[in-house]
Parts: C-alpha cells; sequence; structure tokens
C-alpha cells in the first residue's frame, strides 16, 4: 500500500510518515502543493493525505486540480479547522474524509485504512447482503441474523453494526462512529459510544461461538472473526 | 498644527466670498448712485440752459442780454455753473467764464471742456446756443462737485470693504481658535489615552452641541472597549490559570512514571494516562475555540432549518444507554415540532453539554426529563433533573468560563460546558437559564423562531 503524504509541517509529518510506515505502509512525502499534485498524477497511490493549508497552492485546490484530471485516488483531508463548513468545503473539494487537527495517531490511521479499504470494494453492483464469518446482514429486509438465529435490532444498532460490517476488519474509532452513525462532529464528554457498543455486543456475541465485536484499545472497535487481523 | 489651518482657511474661504459679494454689490451702487446722480445733474443743467436761452431769446441788444446773463451769474457766486455771453466771434460780453473753452467735445446728449482758470484736470458739462442775433450762450455745470461726490461715495465704500474684511478675518481666526480649541483638546487627550491612560476620558461641557456629543460618544466608545478588554484580560487570566492545573498534573505523572526502576508496563501505562491528560487540556481548548466561534456570529452565515425537537430525540437516544448504566432515567416529554433557522451542529452539542452534566451530577436513581416547547415564536429546551441542583446565588455565574461549584472541582470537566451553552444561545438569539426543580435543576434554552426578530 502506498500513500502519498502531502504536508509542509515538518514535525507533522514525520510523525504521520513514521507512523504510517510503522503500520505497514510505503508513504512519500511532498512539502508543497505542486510538487504533490505532480506525485499524485504521476505515481499510482492507494491514499493521499492533504494538509489544508499549504505554501504555493493550498490542499483543497489540489484536489480539486486532482479531481478534474480525472484522478480518484481517495483523498483524506488534515486540517486545523474543524467547523461543520470547513468540513463541507473539504468534501465538496473532492476529499473523501476529514480528520481535525490536533488528531490521534489511531484516528488517522483507522481513516487511512477505511479509504484503502474503500478501493477494493468499490466495483461491481450494488450490495444487498453483508457477511462478517457467521453474522449475516440483509439490507433490503434490514434482518440480522447469526448462525441462522435472526437478531432484532432498533434502527440504530442496524446502523451500527452496518457501518462495523462495511468496514469488517478494520479499527472504527469512537469518532468515526459518532460522524456516520449520528452526524455528530463532536465529542461529547460522556462516553456515549461504548454503551451502545455493550449493547450490541450482547446481541450479537451473547450466547454464540467467538465474540465477533472486539475492542482495539486506545483505538476503538474491530468486527472480525479473530481478535487480530 | 495643520488642522487649524484647515479649520481657519474654510472660514478665510468663507469671509473671501463674502468679502468678493460684498464688494461686487458696492461696485454696482456706486456705478448706479453716480450715473443716477450725473443724470439728475444733466436734467438740471438742460434746465437752467434752457431757461436762459428763453429769456434771451426775446431781447434784442446785447447789453440787455449781458444784463440779464450778469444777474444770473451774481447768483452763482461759487462758480458752479458757469454761464458765458460771447459775440459772434466767440468774443467775451458777459458771465463768469472769460474764454470761450478750447476742446469741446460731445459726451452724451451734452458737450464737455476742460474750464481754464480753475485748478487742473477740472471739467465742465453743459450746452451752447446760438441766440437769433447771432451771439454766442454757453450754459455749464462745474463737474467739481460730481468728483467730490464720487470721491467721497468711494471712501465711504472702501472703508466699508475695509471693514469688512478686517471683521471676517478676524472672525475667521477668532471662530478656529474656537474650534481647534475643542478638537485640541480631543486631540490631546486621545495622544494621552494612546500613551497609555486608558481611565482618561474626553471633556463633556454638557452644553449638549456637537463637540459635546462626539465627546460623549468617544467616551462611551473608549467605555466600551475598556468593558471588553477588562473581560479579555479575564478571560486569557482564567485560561492561564485553569490551564496550569491539567498541565501541571501531566507534568508530574510523567515524573512519577520515571521514578524507580524501569518498568515497561509501568512507563506504558502512564504515557496512556499522559494522553488522556492531553486530551482533556486540547479538549478546553477546543471548547474556547467553538466558544470563541459561537461569539464571533461567524456561523449565522450558514444558518439551516433545523428540527430541535429531532435534535434532542437525537441526543436522548445517544445518551439514554448510557443514562441506563448510570442508573438514571433519561426520557423525552411529548413535543411539537420546533423548526428554526440555525446551526444543528451547534446546536446539538448545546443539549449533549446538558446532557452530559445531567449525567455527571444527577445521583444514581434519579430523572432527567427533557421537554421541547413552542409557542408565541420562541422555541424551548427544558432540561429538568431531580439532582442535587445549583444554590441561586450561582445561577448567573455558572455561566462563565471555567466557573465550577466548590464541591464539582474534583469530578471531571472543564467549567466550560455551560460557557458554551450560552454562547451558542446568544448566536441564535436567545438565551439559557438555570432555575430551580422541585428538587433539582431546571435548565431553559430559550431560542426565537427567527433569529432577528
Amino acid at each position: 500500500m502506498r500513500i502519498l503524504l502531502i504536508e509542509d509541517d515538518q514535525e507533522a509529518a514525520r510523525y504521520v510518515a513514521k507512523g504510517l510506515g510503522e503500520s505497514g505502509y510505503v508513504v512519500d512525502h511532498a512539502e508543497d502543493g505542486p510538487r504533490g499534485l505532480m506525485m499524485a498524477t504521476t505515481e499510482p497511490y492507494d491514499v493521499l493525505v492533504v494538509d489544508r493549508m499549504l505554501p504555493g497552492v493550498d490542499g483543497l485546490s489540489v484536489i480539486e486540480a486532482l479531481r478534474k484530471n480525472g484522478t480518484d485516488t481517495p483523498v483524506l483531508i488534515l486540517s486545523a479547522m474543524g467547523s461543520v463548513d470547513d468540513r463541507v468545503a473539504g468534501l465538496r473539494a473532492g476529499g473523501d474524509d476529514y480528520l481535525v487537527k490536533p488528531f490521534a495517531f489511531a484516528e488517522l490511521l483507522a481513516r487511512v485504512e477505511a479509504l484503502t479499504r474503500r478501493v477494493h470494494s468499490a466495483t461491481g453492483a450494488p450490495e444487498t447482503s453483508l457477511r462478517v464469518a457467521d453474522l449475516e446482514m440483509d439490507l433490503l429486509s434490514r434482518a440480522v441474523s447469526r448462525a441462522g438465529r435472526s437478531i432484532d435490532l432498533k434502527p440504530r444498532e442496524f446502523r451500527i453494526l452496518e457501518f462495523l460490517m462495511r468496514h469488517a476488519g478494520q479499527v472504527v474509532t469512537r469518532t468515526m462512529l459518532l460522524e456516520s452513525v449520528w452526524d455528530y462532529h463532536f465529542d461529547p464528554q460522556t462516553n456515549v459510544v461504548d454503551v451502545h457498543i455493550s449493547r450490541l455486543r450482547q446481541k450479537i456475541d451473547a450466547g454464540f461461538e467467538g465474540p465477533l465485536l472486539h475492542t482495539v484499545r486506545g483505538a476503538g472497535y474491530r468486527l472480525a472473526e479473530n481478535e487480530t487481523s | 498644527m495643520r488642522r487649524r489651518s484647515l479649520i481657519f482657511r474654510y472660514t478665510l474661504l468663507h469671509a473671501t466670498l463674502f468679502i468678493l459679494v460684498l464688494s461686487g454689490a458696492l461696485a454696482f451702487l456706486y456705478w448706479s448712485t453716480l450715473s443716477a446722480h450725473e443724470s439728475e445733474m444733466d436734467a438740471q443743467i438742460e434746465d437752467e440752459a434752457a431757461d436762459l436761452h428763453e429769456r434771451l431769446v426775446g431781447l434784442r441788444s446785447v447789453t440787455e442780454m449781458a444784463a440779464v446773463v450778469t444777474r444770473t451769474t451774481s447768483e452763482e457766486p461759487g462758480r458752479t455753473t458757469v454761464y458765458m455771453l460771447a459775440t459772434r466771434s466767440r468774443q467775451y460780453v458777459a458771465g463768469n467764464l472769460r474764454e470761450w473753452p478750447q476742446g469741446i467735445e460731445k459726451r452724451g446728449e451734452l458737450l464737455e471742456f476742460p474750464l481754464e482758470g480753475e485748478e487742473a484736470e477740472a471739467r465742465a458739462r453743459g450746452r451752447t446756443f446760438t441766440l437769433p442775433s447771432g451771439a454766442q450762450l454757453l450754459v455749464a455745470r462745474n463737474l467739481r462737485e460730481g468728483e467730490q461726490l464720487r470721491e467721497s461715495i468711494g471712501e465711504a465704500f472702501l472703508g466699508a470693504l475695509l471693514l469688512t474684511v478686517l471683521l471676517g478675518v478676524s472672525g475667521a481666526y477668532l471662530l478656529s481658535r474656537r474650534v481647534s480649541r475643542h478638537l485640541d483638546e480631543i486631540n490631546r487627550n486621545s495622544e494621552e489615552i494612546l500613551q497609555g491612560n486608558l481611565d482618561l476620558r474626553m471633556p463633556e461641557t454638557g452644553r449638549g452641541d456637537e463637540f459635546d456629543e462626539l465627546s460623549h460618544n468617544l467616551n462611551r466608545m473608549l467605555d466600551r472597549i475598556g468593558t471588553l478588554m477588562t473581560a479579555m484580560r479575564e478571560v486569557t487570566d482564567d485560561i492561564a490559570h485553569d490551564m496550569r492545573s491539567p498541565i501541571s498534573r501531566l507534568r508530574s505523572r510523567i515524573e512519577v512514571a520515571l521514578l524507580g526502576k524501569d518498568d515497561p508496563e509501568k512507563y506504558r501505562t502512564a504515557l496512556e494516562d499522559t494522553i488522556k491528560d492531553a486530551d482533556a487540556i486540547l479538549a478546553m481548548f477546543n471548547a474556547l475555540l467553538t466558544i470563541a466561534h459561537a461569539e464571533s456570529g461567524e456561523p449565522r452565515k450558514s444558518f439551516e432549518p433545523v428540527d430541535v425537537r429531532q435534535l434532542v430525540a437525537d441526543a436522548v437516544e445517544i445518551y439514554e444507554p448510557a443514562a441506563e448504566e448510570a442508573g438514571l432515567n433519561l426520557s423525552l416529554d411529548e413535543s411539537p415540532p420546533a423548526r428554526l433557522s440555525g446551526n444543528p451542529n451547534l446546536l446539538g452539542q448545546a443539549v449533549t453539554n446538558l446532557l452530559d452534566n445531567a449525567m455527571k451530577y444527577v445521583p444514581s436513581g434519579g430523572r432527567v426529563r427533557c421537554r421541547v416547547e413552542s409557542a408565541d415564536g420562541r422555541i424551548r429546551v427544558v432540561v429538568a433533573d431531580d439532582g442535587p441542583g445549583v444554590p441561586g446565588e450561582f445561577h448567573e455565574r455558572a455561566f462563565d468560563r471555567f466557573s465550577r461549584l466548590e464541591e464539582s472541582r474534583t469530578s471531571p470537566g472543564s467549567g466550560l460546558g455551560l460557557s458554551l451553552v450560552r454562547a451558542i444561545a446568544h448566536l441564535h438569539g436567545g438565551d439559557v437559564r438555570l432555575g430551580p426543580g422541585s428538587p433539582g435543576l431546571v435548565v431553559t434554552i430559550d431560542l426565537p423562531v427567527r433569529p432577528e426578530a
């Protein structure tokens, strides 16, 4: 997996590159917009991580130029500006995900992972069902079953599980769940997500062979057959 | 002192314009007075000449004529009117002019000629007749009188003009002095305020004129800036003060971890705890930034329709499992739809902040009831609990940044939650207040449906 990091802050770039490198990614680094744009259009990358504030050509312009050019490599935008309007501007420019600085590295890693996975699954007709081990979800009838036994989920639990199943095997952070399931772009002080997860875990794991919903310490959750994938 | 010269220049310009107009008016008056006088004089001399001619025409002998002329002349001792009776060859016969004048020219209806035997430049204006006997008659008016009139009117007008110039310029000077004295005072005080004497104010005379109004408005402006500065200083002081404790806690945690023998497991735990501390500090900064963002009014630009009931229902739904875990009964009462124009993200944050507080302060077994009311163009979000409540004297102070009840100092939290709620309520043109429950606490966010209304 190759990742291009476009970031002018040396310290931040070193931190991100080191972390991603240790997680098994090959990381190239561009220090400004024009060089980043050139590298992104000439080399095949799996994910681009783009800082929004860049000298010369800013991050959003780089992304817009890439999209006009027909490059559809997934882009994760890093930015110190975290209001909803800023996010909307980032996504409208062609970004696929938006992460506000300062961020936990686990958060960045989880999102990069999610973006690389998107490339591999975004082929063919829209899915009508999801499957992880013996857990099945029918997206049309909204029915969930495990090992043939039907599981009754509330609408919100269904959406949490759907998100986890779509990112099966990957780390999903609390922030990602808040953003995608509840559209909350801030972290409530109360740890609300954990309780929802433990309820979901009661329904899909209790009384079944082998747990599927694992907690990843310091990062979030992973839905998978084995605890480490 | 460029400013003073500006005022002086304006007043001077005004005076100059006035003087120019006045000079024009005086010149016109001068000219019309003199020409009126001239035509009156002309008419008079014509009458006189015609009268004398009449009397002479009937007479046969030169002697008789001379007698009449001499008599007429004797009535005119000052030689204001000149008479001369002469023979056909213009030899003197009678009158007060001895020699027939040279250089007679026609001016208007009458003839004009220099007067001999008078001071230089003297001229006369009149008529000549040839009598039936061939004798010549000259009747003319000495123009000396007209010259004198011309001179005295000219002098009077010039004097008036000089007086006006004098008054105008000195008036301009005095007026500019008066205006610039006020401005000087304001400028001097401004300079002194700039030098750091921030308590100084502009002089207010109480006369209610424009300068007084200017001073008053400047003073109000200075007062407002002063209030804001004080508030700002208090906030930065608070931030500096309240940020010190979590950072020193973080520091001592690292220090303690380094004590004793090396133990990777201990280090790991210490580092993980340090990350938590750092996250808490970042959360405080985020809260401060969000408060500042809301207070700036910036988010108003992107207000959109928001269903407040749905927003509260979502928040209750998210918190319900956590509340149940904590032994609390969290519920949303039957509420009407409540739509307004606002920022859903910030409003959601305000509501979850209230729920966070309830989760924190209401002991296990308690109830937290939410309600949305919509009436009279206002929407109220009410969160009522039956917890320990907040003492009445703290109801207002609770919204200050970093303000926390003494007994809650030990529980987690930044003391910024309610400040953020208030900033968000203000952003939407509304407010938030605390009230006593029976027992417990009632928090009400009161918002207008239309923020401008």
